[in-house]
């Protein structure tokens, strides 16, 4: 019973959801993340793709090697307002700046985020996670639990805020080191904030499911 | 493994038929049912029974081979009568508790993705419509009114009554009475004799016997009374969900002033939103500003709103 679902065969499901989604390759990797969110009976999938011109997509383009596990995380009542801060996000983020974004729409002075210039930009994976992050109001993941030896290359962050004259503090929560199998694997937890023990736990039934499937 | 069930509803003129054609991916028939389907089958023959019996003592009932079906039958007026009661039910707008009670559990059996459901009143399909109903639940008597959202200004005066409330004298003469708390009453208290405005809800009973009643949503600075007017005219046009947060993010898209209106509309937001996505998008707007003096504690308690709502659900 691993509820990773093929999205683009799985037509059982009959209840609106918000799911965590993956792009597969070849060799059953997974190497993009997506949200996939069904709403009155429509699926569409949301994500980052790092282009440089309409970066942020919301479609119903669904790939055959899209999996998803619906994330209990999210109460299938508040899709809508989930749905429209994915909507808010595309239309207000500036892709020349990179998607450092939460979803919190305004800072601590009320100032427009799509105004300021947080020069970071992000993987897939983090996108996601920081659509999280400002949707709900714990944190989605414990962040810290990540530490720098998770990252294959050493002082990673400390080298990307050098690199681009950022504060490590600053973006400290990028999660560039978190990767689509782990947020996957993240979608069987609820209990937040959710932790690396837990999502790692996962991983190596999931890899092996998406191997062979 | 998922589940699929499939149930209909099938009517024609002088009959209302429920029909389950496929319970966890299999096809139903009446002569080899799961437990699954049958259970399933039992509870929506006997809620189609409950509906068609608090109409009619009169209506017959049968039993279809060919998948599972339960009919109700009767005259054409039974039937189109039993037919306006699901209706009504499906709108929300009921009052009749054994209708609404047994269309809720069809509504939970159409809803079960391991089940397939048809349901028909003559050419009329309802399984869709009842699955994507809100929970079938009976018109509240207390919520025979509609709500409309004014902004009043006057002079501020009288704070009091056995029920808390305060009064607003018109320039011309006259003068409104509005409910609110105790709190608001206090947060008003150094405006005594001065000008106000208010966006207030305005509660009109359906039978327009009863007087309208005026509940305090917030205060409004000056500057902030043809924004919010705009605002509550806008919203008030939107019915569904979606198009109603667009008016949210729009306004503070628009706003010059986003701590100050987030506050009030903060303040507002427990009489002026019905819907639980509407205060979750406020949560979310707030979310950056959420340790600012003027938003911290108002954006507690709506927090703590959403979370009784949630816990709720």
């Amino acid at each position: 019973m691993l509820e990773l679902i093929n999205t683009a065969t799985e037509k059982k499901y009959k209840s609106d959801f918000i799911a965590i989604g993956c792009w597969k390759d070849g060799d059953g990797n997974p190497f993009h993340s997506v949200f996939i969110i069904k709403y009155n009976d429509e699926t569409y999938q949301y994500h980052y793709t790092g282009k440089d011109t309409d970066a942020i997509k919301y479609d119903n383009d669904i790939r055959s090697n899209c999996f998803h596990k619906i994330t209990f995380t999210i109460h299938p009542h508040i899709i809508p307002s989930f749905i429209m801060m994915c909507k808010q996000i595309q239309k207000k983020a500036n892709p020349r700046y990179g998607f450092f974004y939460t979803g919190e729409y305004f800072d601590l002075n009320g100032q427009h985020f799509s105004k300021k210039e947080i020069g970071q930009t992000m993987t897939c994976t983090g996108f996601c996670l920081n659509v999280l992050k400002g949707f709900l109001e714990e944190n989605y993941i414990d962040y810290t639990e990540w530490t720098e030896e998770t990252h294959q290359e050493y002082n990673y962050l400390q080298n990307f805020a050098d690199d681009h004259g950022l504060n490590v503090e600053d973006i400290a929560e990028s999660h560039r080191r978190i990767s689509p199998l782990d947020l996957i694997c993240s979608a069987y937890f609820s209990d937040l904030p959710i932790k690396k023990e837990d999502i790692d736990s996962k991983k190596e039934e999931v890899s092996t499911y998406l191997e062979f499937s | 493994m998922k589940n699929y069930y499939k149930f209909t509803i099938a009517m024609e003129d002088t009959n209302i038929k429920i029909k389950l054609d496929l319970a966890e991916n299999v096809d139903v028939e009446l002569d080899k049912m799961s437990i699954t389907a049958l259970e399933s089958f039992l509870k929506v023959t006997n809620a189609l029974k409950n509906i068609a019996a608090a109409v009619s003592e009169n209506v017959i009932f049968s039993i279809e081979k060919g998948s599972a079906a339960a009919v109700v039958h009767g005259s054409v007026s039974e039937i189109r009568t039993i037919y306006r009661k699901i209706d009504e039910a499906i709108e929300g707008k009921s009052d009749d508790g054994i209708i609404t009670k047994n269309l809720r559990d069809i509504q939970n059996e159409i809803k079960n993705d391991v089940l397939q459901y048809q349901f028909f009143y003559s050419n009329i399909k309802l399984e869709e419509r009842i699955k994507n109903a809100t929970k079938i639940k009976k018109k509240s008597k207390y919520k025979s009114y509609r709500n409309e959202f004014r902004i009043l200004t006057g002079k501020f005066n009288e704070v009091g009554g056995q029920t808390i409330n305060y009064h607003l004298e018109y320039p011309g003469g006259g003068q409104e009475t509005i409910d609110c708390t105790i709190s608001e009453a206090l947060e008003l208290k150094d405006f005594l004799f001065q000008n106000i405005s208010c966006l207030v809800k305005k509660k009109i009973a359906d039978n327009d016997i009863a007087k309208p009643t005026f509940i305090h949503c917030t205060f409004l600075a000056a500057d902030q009374i043809s924004r919010f007017r705009n605002f509550v005219d806008l919203l008030q046009e939107k019915d569904d969900i979606i198009d109603r947060l667009d008016v949210i993010y729009d306004f503070f898209d628009s706003s010059p002033s986003v701590i100050g209106d987030m506050a009030t509309m903060l303040k507002a937001s427990i009489n002026l939103f019905d819907d639980i996505n509407e205060l979750k998008t406020l949560l979310i707007l707030s979310k950056g500003m959420k340790d600012n003096e003027h938003i911290k504690s108002i954006r507690n308690s709506v927090l703590s709103n959403f979370e009784l709502q949630m816990n709720k659900l």
